[in-house]
């Protein structure tokens, strides 16, 4: 008999259960269904392999095809343009103002005759994964680039992450933002009649 | 249309005063004869265009309310509206109508750490939204703040010289998209509401330019069409969205949609896009993985007018 009593209750139960979830109030268990949609061009991307459990791309800094990724660290000036043939010491352009140059000079990232970046001296790194090197001292922008709260992200926000690499906002070789003019003026347009 | 005309219940003729419903169904039973009567070439000495547009203008001018508006009317007026572009200005646009994503709560964050006040964020966003050049609208303001006090009011909005300055930070307001928006209620004509996506919208062809709502806005958010907005066709953004950039007309109200033209298409708004510091962080607040989430759990956050409690979804942080 008690049987049959509890079983209307039970149904009364799931159903009341049934209703809640399916409005959709998130609560801890529930993850809600989000949908990430795939980075349309993967070339432009490559994934970041330093911090396992955040799942996330950067943005190339250089792709064999590709010769503007080369004027990016080399500032302009590639050595076959400056000599007619790539050679070593073809460096006199770059200036250095990141840190003090008791604390950091060009070995600090590269090794004579290289092409590669070296973290610590001893580990080959891609420019690719430049901020590897970046974040070898800068480890209080470590976080915060890897969660979302310094840098910038490229992709959609429905997208996968794909981010910008330390370099593409900092010159390596003189990190500091510059000062400049605002993109538009407050008061423009007014009398600008002619335009219009 | 016999089965049409006998469904409407022909209230306004009988004692009962006349209701908005009996007044609307009487309206659009109007709005679909002038049509036929445009349509079928009633009205002589106009070009076959002419007619057309006439025609189109009658429909829209006795629309309902999108927000109340079924699929199939939705489509109607945007393909309504596409047209009249195309007649009217020799504009090829593609209005969207699309609804919000499932699970989808969009917030905002803004790093008052790395603004450097470039104003790029306005730039884009005045020519994405398609806003009146001449009257010098925009959504976003960013204030010019000295450094130790933390207040909209005593910064400067209208600041032009190199930055940054020394001694000064950079707050950028915009609309909130308050959980508890107060534009919403005052609005006589139900011509604003909240999106499921939290976007607070506007139905531009709904507003009857009161500007109640930009009273009640704490956050000066809302900005009026005082004149009839000027935007070159050459630079008109023609990816456009009903609620969205579309343009507008004089005496209505129009704000930040948080680019639902594209944030509905799962991309950025245009001032997330264009700024060059990484200040502007735009997502999902319902997916525990969006960087909006992370920062507001792991960042010191805070929001403009807390205690007014509209629960703004456009959160600032520091470095």
């Amino acid at each position: 008999m008690n049987m049959v009593a509890a079983l209307p209750l039970l149904f009364l139960l799931s159903c009341r259960f049934h209703h809640a979830g399916s409005k959709g109030i998130p609560n801890n268990e529930e993850k809600p269904a989000v949908v990430v949609k795939k980075i349309a061009n993967t070339n432009d991307f490559v994934p970041w392999p330093y911090s396992p459990g955040n799942h996330f791309f950067v943005k190339k800094v250089w792709d064999s095809s590709r010769e503007e990724g080369c004027r990016h660290c080399h500032e302009g000036h590639l050595p076959s343009e400056m000599f007619g043939e790539i050679r070593p010491g073809a460096h006199w352009h770059i200036q250095m103002e990141h840190a003090p140059g008791h604390l950091m000079n060009c070995q600090t990232c590269h090794v004579k005759d290289q092409v590669w970046l070296f973290h610590a001296g001893q580990e080959q790194v891609d420019a690719n994964n430049a901020p590897r090197m970046c974040l070898g001292c800068h480890f209080e922008q470590e976080r915060d680039w890897e969660l979302g709260a310094h840098g910038k992200r490229v992709t959609g926000w429905q997208y996968e992450r794909g981010i910008h690499s330390c370099v593409d906002c900092h010159n390596p070789h003189r990190p500091g933002l510059k000062k400049s003019w605002p993109g538009i003026n407050p008061h423009r347009f007014i009398d600008d009649e002619e335009r219009l | 249309m016999k089965k049409f005309i006998g469904k409407i219940k022909w209230d306004f003729f009988g004692k009962k005063s006349l209701s908005r419903r009996g007044f609307l169904q009487g309206a659009s039973l109007l709005a679909g004869v002038g049509a036929s009567i445009v349509g079928t070439g009633a009205v002589r000495n106009l070009s076959r265009e002419d007619r057309e547009r006439l025609g189109l203008s009658w429909e829209e001018y006795f629309k309902g309310n999108y927000r109340y508006m079924t699929a199939r009317e939705k489509r109607k007026t945007v393909k309504r509206l596409e047209r009249l572009a195309k007649i009217r200005r020799d504009e090829t646009v593609r209005i969207s109508d699309n609804g919000p994503i499932e699970h989808v709560l969009y917030g905002y964050a803004f790093n008052i750490s790395k603004c450097q006040g470039y104003m790029d964020c306005i730039d884009a966003c005045l020519k994405e939204n398609n806003l009146d050049r001449k009257s010098n609208m925009q959504y976003i303001k960013i204030f010019e703040v000295e450094n130790g006090t933390l207040s909209v009011d005593r910064g400067d909005s209208e600041f032009y010289h190199e930055v940054p300055r020394e001694g000064h930070f950079y707050m950028g307001t915009q609309c909130m998209h308050c959980e508890n928006p107060p534009c919403v209620p005052v609005c006589p004509t139900e011509a604003t509401w909240k999106e499921d996506d939290g976007i607070v919208v506007v139905d531009y062809d709904w507003c009857i330019g009161c500007r109640y709502c930009e009273a009640a806005c704490p956050y000066e958010a809302r900005k009026f069409n005082w004149a009839e907005p000027v935007v070159p066709s050459g630079e008109l953004t023609k990816e456009q969205h009903y609620l969205g950039n579309r343009r507008k007309a004089k005496g209505v109200m129009e704000k930040c949609t948080f680019c639902i033209q594209r944030s509905r298409r799962g991309e950025n708004p245009a001032c997330v896009e264009a700024c060059p510091t990484g200040a502007r962080v735009f997502g999902n607040l319902l997916d525990p993985d969006s960087e909006i989430r992370k920062i507001i759990e792991t960042k010191k956050v805070f929001r403009l007018k807390e205690e007014l409690e509209t629960e703004p979804k456009f959160w600032y942080y520091m470095d």
